[in-house]
C-alpha cells in the first residue's frame, strides 16, 4: 500500500498518525510541495486536527527537519517550517527515527559514491602508466575448444597477463583473425606459437605480421619450441627483410610443448581451472603439467617484450630461453643467451654472477655442490629505468638418473615473495650435476613492480588532514550532544 | 553559496562547533594550499601513495561544510566520509601496490 500526500492535511494526519502510533506505520509515501509553511499546518491543526498540539507538531517537524526534508527559520515560537523540496520517501516498517537513520545512511551511502565517482581512479594518479599495447598472437583460433591443454594454456596466459599487467596493456588474439590494420596499432607483437599450424597462419597472418614489422622499428617476439619456430621461420623469415634485428626468438630447445608424449595425471590446480571455466566437453585426463610454470615478463622501454617461459614436467627440465638474433638462413642461434638477452634486454651494463666467487660465464660447467650466490647491480644511468637484478643463492642439486618432478630443477629462493622487492629479477635454474650453464642457464626477467615512492611532505600533510578533521568532528559532536 | 560564505567570515552568532568547524575548514584550506606549492615546487609526484595529501583535505572539507549546514544529521554522514576515504588513503599509503 502506498499513500502519498499532497497537501497539509493529509501531512497532519499523518504526523498525527505517528504521534499516537508511532511503530505502526507500515508503508508509506510521503509526498510535500515546495514551501509549505508552519501557518499553512497550524491552520489545518486548528481547523481540523485539535487534538495534535502545537508542541507535538513542532516535534514532528523537528524530526523531519533533522532527517533533511524541511528546513526550519526562525527561533522556537514563531519558527517556520519549509519544505526544501518535493520529497518522496517509501517508508517501510520503520518508525520515524528509523527514518532519519534511514535518510542519514541514504545521504551518506549517496556522497561516498558521488565522491568515489569524482576521485575514482588509483590509477590517475599511478607513476607506473601503462606505455605499451602489445599484442599477443596466438596461432589457434580463441576459441579452440577441443583442444583442453590449449585452453588450459590460455587461461594461464590470461592469468599471468592480468598479473603482470603493470606497464603494458596486452591484447590476445587469434591468428586466424589477425590483419594488418590490427597489428599495425600496437607497439609490439608477440607471436606465440604452441604447435605452429599452418592450418591456423594463412598468408593474412604472415602479411599482417610483416605489415607490422615494416611499419617501424617496433618489437615482435616470436614464441614456441625450436620445431614451431623453424617452421614459422621458414615461411615467414626469408620475408622480412632488413628487419630481423627486431625480432627476438623464445625457443626451447627441447621437444615441443603441447606433445602427447608429455603427460601426467590431472593435478588439482587443473581440475580448479576446469570448474572455473565451465567446460562443456569432458574434463581432460591428461595435462601438459608444464602449464603449471609458465610466466609472462616484462616489455622495456623501448617497446620490445621479453618473454621467457619455463616447463617442467616429470621427465624433464624444458625451458624457453632468449637467442639474439635470426641469421639469415633462419636458424636459429643460441650463443651466448644470457649475456646477449640481458644487452637486449636492459642495456649494456650489468653485473656478476658467480659461483662461489668464480665468474659464471656460458658454457660454464656447475658441479654438484656448487653453491650459486649472485647478485647483479647494473648502473643506474639517469633517464634510464632502474634496474636491480638479483640472482638467487642456492646448491645445485644433485643429480641422480631419473629425477623426480621438484628435483628436475632446482628453484632458489622464493620467487614469489621477491616480485615486489626488486626491478627485475634474474633466477638461474641449474638442472643438476655435469650440465653446462649454457644450455640450463634460465632467465627470467619480472616486471618493475616498484611501489610507488612515499613523499614525506604529502603523506604528512594527508595523516594531519585526516586525524584533525576526525578529532574536530568527534569534539564537534560531543559539543552539539552537549547543547 | 554565498550565504555560507557570509556566514563563515561573520564572528556574530556562531556557536561553538561552528567555530571548531570553521577552524578546521582554514587548517585543510591551508594544507591544501601547501600540497599544491609543494606539488608544483619540488620534484614530488602526485601517485597513488601521494594522493591522499590532495583527496583528503578535500572530503574534509566537503565534510565539514556539509556538518556546519546540516548540523545535527550531517555529522554523521561526515564522519563516515571523513572515516571512508582516510582508512582507503591510509591503506593504498601502506600498502600499495600490493593491498592484500
Amino acid at each position: 500500500m502506498s499513500v502519498r500526500f499532497t497537501d497539509p492535511r493529509e501531512l497532519i494526519n499523518f504526523l498525527e498518525m505517528i504521534a499516537k502510533e508511532p511503530r505502526r506505520i507500515v508503508l508509506k509515501t510521503i509526498s510535500m510541495r515546495p514551501g509549505i509553511t508552519t501557518d499553512e499546518l497550524l491552520h489545518v491543526v486548528s481547523a481540523s486536527y485539535r487534538r495534535i498540539t502545537r508542541n507535538a507538531l513542532y516535534y514532528h517537524l523537528s524530526l523531519l527537519e533533522r532527517a533533511g526534508l524541511i528546513r526550519a527559520e526562525g527561533s522556537k515560537p514563531r519558527r517556520r517550517f519549509l519544505a526544501k523540496k518535493s520529497i518522496c520517501l517509501v517508508l517501510e516498517g520503520r518508525t520515524i527515527k528509523d527514518i532519519m537513520i534511514l535518510v542519514s545512511v541514504r545521504s551518506a551511502l549517496a556522497l561516498i559514491i558521488l565522491l568515489a565517482l569524482i576521485f575514482p581512479s588509483t590509477s590517475v594518479y599511478s607513476t607506473v602508466e601503462p606505455k605499451h599495447e602489445v599484442l599477443i598472437v596466438i596461432s589457434r583460433p580463441l576459441n579452440d575448444l577441443y583442444d583442453q591443454g590449449f585452453r588450459y594454456f590460455l587461461h594461464r596466459l590470461n592469468d599471468t597477463i592480468h598479473e603482470m599487467n603493470y606497464t603494458t596493456n596486452f591484447r590476445l588474439a587469434s591468428s586466424v583473425e589477425l590483419t594488418p590494420a590490427i597489428a599495425a596499432n600496437y607497439s609490439a607483437v608477440i607471436v606465440f606459437m604452441p604447435n605452429f599450424n599452418a592450418r591456423y597462419s594463412n598468408e593474412t597472418t604472415i602479411n599482417a605480421l610483416l605489415t607490422y614489422l615494416e611499419l617501424s622499428d617496433r618489437g615482435m617476439i616470436l614464441i614456441g619450441n625450436t620445431d614451431d619456430v623453424n617452421r614459422f621461420l621458414y615461411r615467414f623469415g626469408r620475408k622480412m627483410g632488413g628487419k630481423q634485428e627486431n625480432v627476438t626468438v623464445v625457443s626451447s630447445f627441447t621437444e615441443p610443448i603441447l606433445s602427447e608424449n608429455y603427460t601426467f595425471e590431472l593435478n588439482e590446480t587443473a581440475t580448479m581451472v576446469h570448474e572455473e571455466t565451465n567446460y562443456t566437453t569432458t574434463p581432460p585426463r591428461r595435462y601438459p603439467k608444464d602449464y603449471d610454470t609458465f610466466e609472462l615478463m616484462r616489455t622495456n622501454e623501448s617497446g620490445s617484450v621479453a618473454i621467457a617461459a619455463e616447463t617442467v614436467d616429470n621427465s624433464r627440465f624444458i625451458a624457453f630461453t632468449a637467442v639474439q638474433a635470426i641469421e639469415d638462413d633462419s636458424t636459429v642461434r643460441r650463443g651466448s643467451i644470457f649475456k646477449d638477452f640481458l644487452r637486449r634486454t636492459l642495456g649494456e651494463s650489468y653485473g656478476k654472477i658467480s659461483v662461489k666467487s668464480r665468474d659464471i660465464r656460458t658454457g660454464d660447467e656447475i658441479k654438484e655442490g656448487d653453491v650459486i650466490e649472485a647478485r647483479v647491480n647494473l648502473n643506474h644511468t639517469p633517464g634510464k629505468p632502474e634496474v636491480y637484478l638479483e640472482v638467487y643463492r642456492g646448491t645445485v642439486m644433485s643429480y641422480k638418473g631419473e629425477m623426480e618432478a621438484k628435483n628436475d630443477t632446482y628453484y632458489v629462493g622464493s620467487r614469489t615473495a621477491s616480485k615486489g622487492q626488486a626491478d627485475v629479477v634474474i633466477v638461474i635454474h641449474v638442472r643438476g650435476y655435469g650440465y653446462r650453464t649454457s644450455d640450463y642457464v634460465h632467465v627470467i626477467v619480472y616486471p618493475n613492480r616498484k611501489p610507488a615512492p612515499i613523499d614525506p611532505v604529502l603523506a604528512s600533510l594527508f595523516i594531519v588532514s585526516f586525524i584533525a578533521t576526525l578529532v574536530g568532528l568527534i569534539i564537534v559532536r560531543r559539543e552539539m550532544e552537549h547543547a | 553559496m554565498r550565504e555560507i560564505i557570509k556566514k563563515f567570515f561573520s564572528k556574530e552568532n556562531k556557536e561553538p562547533f561552528e567555530r571548531i568547524i570553521d577552524r578546521l575548514i582554514l587548517l585543510n584550506v591551508l594544507i591544501l594550499i601547501i600540497a599544491s606549492i609543494y606539488i608544483s615546487a619540488t620534484d614530488a609526484r602526485l601517485n597513488v601513495r601521494n594522493s591522499g595529501a590532495f583527496v583528503m583535505p578535500i572530503i574534509s572539507l566537503a565534510a565539514l561544510v556539509y556538518v556546519r549546514e546540516y548540523a545535527d544529521e550531517g555529522r554523521n554522514t561526515a564522519m563516515a566520509m571523513v572515516l571512508f576515504f582516510g582508512i582507503r588513503e591510509l591503506i593504498l599509503l601502506i600498502f600499495y601496490p600490493r593491498p592484500f
